[in-house]
């Protein structure tokens, strides 16, 4: 019996792949909780944000890579989750724990009830709607003084003081408890029945829904899934800066940044998005070196360069490399195998 | 239409239309258990609008359609697909990014079986590609199959739902000689396996050779329907409304068509 | 007194929104982009105005003309270099390029002319006009007949001439346009410059009633989307209503509600609409088939 098992297991390739991947995910994760040890105060806040962007990312990737919804507007649960800390915390005096996870449920909660009527758009209707939500949340939060300060701003009390690495450390764990949660969610999705479910979704709705999908549940759980981490993600990063607005929670440029982090990795995957905040971020800081005065113009030039040249992403393109060695490589035994 | 038991698929007097053409026109069929029905009609003739009503994908304006005595008429596609009625396409529609494989497991995941786990999946959905003799591109990238590949495909995803009735829109669309009388065979043993089977196909003389009965649509209208020699020996039938190409088709073929009588089932039209 | 004053103004931001959403919907309708760096096309016509108002002393309204020419043949190039790459590329792609572009000029904008805000003044900026009771600046009535003449001028553009007729015929239908000899490829560029060129004259207009900066397309960009939107996305003449119509629901609203909620009302008035009527608020569409 177990002996059978075994072959079997042995006999999927596939199988083998997730657990490498496994065994991989596990040595990153002993080097990430060792890395503030090593790291100056400036790489330690390179990599807390290096952290958040994957997390947004890869909560992205939930909703567009696996389902196939472009929202753009996510930034608004980002939002949503740091005001909803920042409001639980000065106004409520709530602990930090507990803030957390309730903005993180708070952001979940309002994707649950707007996603209803905006999950019934398609493509460019839908992109547009997220934005939308994303720019008049913004500007409700500018206007609910009473509960935001407005334009004013929220100020938070600081974690930890001392050294600048002893100052970032917190933030930095509990970002990377976030990312860690996420990619945990969507390694999840990406092998379940759940999973199997977006994926067919994003191919083509209709027929998803023939083949006994609950498309309209399946696509807002997923939703709500992605805003629930962008949600966390928000809250930590409130805590971090200690001081948010309407124009800095809500900022559209955060919702460009992840979506080129999630494109350029590989939407669809479960690597690519964390690879791809890596990447950009350090071209972001490559940049920022080089070309102080005018590293966002460039900035944006890299990024039309990104998307011109590696549409299909870095994991596409890491596939592709695959299977050509694997060609070249089996060529010579492959024709006996055909007979 | 008066049997003891529910036929497995009742519909009645389904009204569909889009604009000012009726594309279905108060249609009524009935399929049962261990039966194939055949649906036949020229371009333009409401057939695959009648499977896309019967699925859920498009609300008809008027008219009922049960399943074992259930109405499904409100059901949204999904829940119809669980209760256990299944359909394939006329232009298949594989999930991209997904292996042949896997798009096949999506119908043992959601369909009527529920399947919880990935790996019962997998095994279900070899097994359905095995029928369908598929099972050689079981890990092929589905936009990397032929046309005929993916009839296959669909096919063996339908199965894999586990259905109980089967809408299968033109399932030989596209398909080689060989291939296809592989598929006729599976679809007559699984009438035989109990299974109600509605066939929507254009290639007439398949229909007339594996359906026990026969229905005629035209202009969204019912216009005859009864076992297939009958209906074909309807001339008026035939040459006024699939033409005289599938008179000499359904002509040639041996023997014992030349009986009289038309069965249009007395009800035929709204 | 107050009513004419908004009617005015309304018809004022109306036009000038109507001009903004319609280059955006053309290009939405033949190409299926939603162009987010459509903003910044406008900042570009407003900082062309200003400076060839400053350095030559000309009078604004001159130099549209000017700056419509000089904008088409930015589009075409970005169309023919950028633009064109990623048509069949997914909503991903073409947002996130725009997106790019966008950052790009409004940061290059930044760096060549800084941060502050800036106005066109010509010489008869506080002249009035007064009729019966009423006081109305020149500069507003030059606004809104220059508004009346480039509507009237697209219109006529689309409605007469071949060129027009193709890009009209090029969103409908992109196939049977090519059978019928239409260089499509070369309608795609055109039209991304005639949608430059009229964000063009749409920023010479607004730098002369509205202090600018390089941010100032940020906005009207969001205001471009919930027109074209309002008007079924893709419709030319769908957003030249839809221009006015969020004009003055967005006056009325800041009336009803206080200015700080301006920008918040397009974007509910947006949400509202599609999801209520995700296929525009205006009845019939130009460009039949809307294309996700």
């Amino acid at each position: 019996m177990l002996e059978a098992r075994l072959s079997s297991f042995l006999r999927e390739g596939q199988r083998l792949q997730v657990s490498a991947a496994a065994v991989g995910a596990v040595a990153l994760a002993v080097v990430l909780l060792l890395l503030p040890n090593w790291l100056s105060g400036y790489w330690l806040r390179i990599t807390t944000s290096v952290l958040m962007f994957a997390t947004l990312a890869q909560a992205w990737n939930i909703i567009t890579g696996f389902t196939g919804y472009p929202a753009f507007g996510n930034t608004a649960f980002f939002g949503v989750g740091a005001y909803a800390l920042a409001i639980l915390v000065t106004k409520a005096g709530l602990g930090i724990p507990a803030a957390i996870v309730l903005a993180g449920l708070a952001a979940a909660a309002f994707c649950a009830v707007i996603g209803l009527p905006i999950l019934r758009l398609q493509g460019h209707y839908f992109a547009i709607a997220t934005l939308a939500l994303s720019l008049f949340v913004r500007e409700a939060a500018a206007n609910l003084g009473w509960l935001t300060n407005g334009a004013i701003g929220i100020v938070l009390p600081t974690l930890a003081s001392g050294s600048p690495e002893e100052i970032t450390r917190p933030y930095y764990y509990l970002m990377l408890l976030v990312l860690v949660a996420c990619c945990a969610c969507t390694w999840w999705v990406s092998v379940s029945r759940f999973g199997y479910g977006l994926r067919s979704i994003k191919a083509d709705e209709d027929a998803a829904a023939c083949f006994g999908i609950n498309t309209t549940l399946s696509k807002l759980v997923a939703w709500v899934l992605s805003a629930f981490f962008t949600g966390l993600a928000g809250a930590v990063w409130a805590l971090w800066i200690t001081f948010i607005d309407p124009q800095s929670a809500f900022n559209l440029a955060i919702a460009v940044k992840f979506s080129v982090m999630a494109l350029l990795g590989g939407l669809g995957t479960v690597a690519g998005p964390v690879l791809g905040a890596l990447l950009v971020e350090v071209l972001t800081q490559a940049i920022w070196g080089a070309f102080y005065a005018v590293h966002l113009a460039v900035l944006g030039l890299a990024i039309m360069l990104i998307v011109l040249l590696m549409p299909g992403g870095l994991m596409q393109l890491l596939r592709d490399r695959l299977a050509t060695a694997k060609r070249l490589l089996a060529t010579p035994s492959a024709k006996e195998s055909w007979r | 239409m008066s049997a003891t038991v529910a036929p497995a698929l009742d519909v009645r007097g389904v009204v569909k239309g889009f604009g000012a053409v009726r594309a279905v026109d108060g249609v009524s069929l009935a399929v049962r258990s261990g039966e194939v029905l055949g649906v036949v009609g020229p371009n333009g003739a409401g057939k695959s609008t009648l499977v896309n009503i019967i699925s859920g994908l498009v609300k008809a304006d008027a008219g009922e359609i049960a399943y074992r005595g259930v109405p499904i008429h409100r059901l949204s596609p999904d829940e119809v697909a669980r209760l256990g009625v299944a359909r394939t396409f006329q232009i298949v529609k594989p999930l991209r990014d997904l292996s042949v494989i896997e798009n096949v497991m999506v119908g043992a995941l959601f369909g009527r079986r529920q399947c919880r786990s990935t790996r019962e999946a997998r095994r279900i959905a070899e097994e359905a590609l095995a029928q369908v003799q598929l099972g050689h591109r079981a890990e092929a990238e589905c936009r990397k199959i032929s046309t005929g590949e993916t009839k296959k495909l669909d096919l063996a995803r339908a199965l894999a739902m586990d259905p109980d009735v089967l809408l299968l829109d033109e399932p030989l669309a596209g398909v080689g000689a060989r291939e296809s009388q592989t598929l006729i065979e599976l679809i007559v043993g699984l009438a035989k396996s109990g299974k109600a089977i509605l066939l929507v196909e254009h290639v007439v003389r398949v229909v007339w050779t594996i359906s026990d009965r026969v229905a005629v649509l035209h202009h969204g209208a019912k216009i005859a329907e009864g076992p297939p020699k009958e209906v074909a020996a309807d001339d008026q039938v035939m040459a006024a409304y699939l033409g005289e190409r599938y008179i000499r088709e359904v002509l040639q073929r041996p023997a014992d068509d030349a009986e009289p009588g038309v069965s249009s089932d007395g009800d035929g039209g709204p | 007194m107050e009513s004419f004053q908004f009617v005015v103004n309304g018809l004022m931001l109306g036009g000038i929104y109507a001009i903004v959403g319609a280059g955006f919907a053309l290009v939405y309708g033949v190409m299926n982009v939603l162009n987010v760096a459509h903003g910044s096309f406008i900042m570009i016509g407003a900082y062309l105005t200003y400076w060839t108002v400053t350095l030559l002393g000309v009078d604004p309204f001159v130099t549209l003309p000017a700056s419509a020419v000089a904008l088409f043949a930015f589009g075409y190039l970005v169309q023919r270099t950028v633009i064109s790459r990623v048509l069949h590329a997914s909503i991903f792609m073409t947002f996130i390029l725009t997106f790019g572009l966008d950052m790009f000029l409004i940061n290059a904008g930044l760096v060549a002319w800084g941060g502050s805000y800036r106005a066109v003044r010509p010489s008869y900026a506080d002249d009035v006009l007064i009729m019966g009771g009423l006081t109305i600046p020149y500069v507003r009535l030059v606004v809104l007949v220059a508004v009346v003449a480039v509507i009237a001028l697209l219109l006529l553009f689309m409605s007469k001439t071949r060129l027009g007729i193709a890009i009209k015929a090029t969103a409908l239908e992109r196939e049977a346009a090519q059978l019928a000899g239409v260089d499509v490829k070369q309608i795609d560029a055109i039209t991304f410059g005639l949608s430059a060129a009229l964000a063009g004259v749409a920023g010479g207009l607004l730098a002369v009633v509205l202090p600018f900066g390089p941010f100032m397309g940020v906005p009207l960009t969001g205001k471009a989307f919930t027109v074209a939107v309002l008007g079924g996305l893709g419709s030319m003449t769908g957003a030249l209503y839809g221009g006015f119509v969020l004009a003055f629901a967005e006056i009325g609203g800041v009336i009803a509600l206080g200015g700080e909620w301006a920008d918040g009302i397009a974007f509910i008035i947006l949400l509202v609409v599609l999801v209520l009527r995700p296929r525009g608020l205006l009845g019939k569409e130009f460009f039949a088939e809307v294309k996700v």
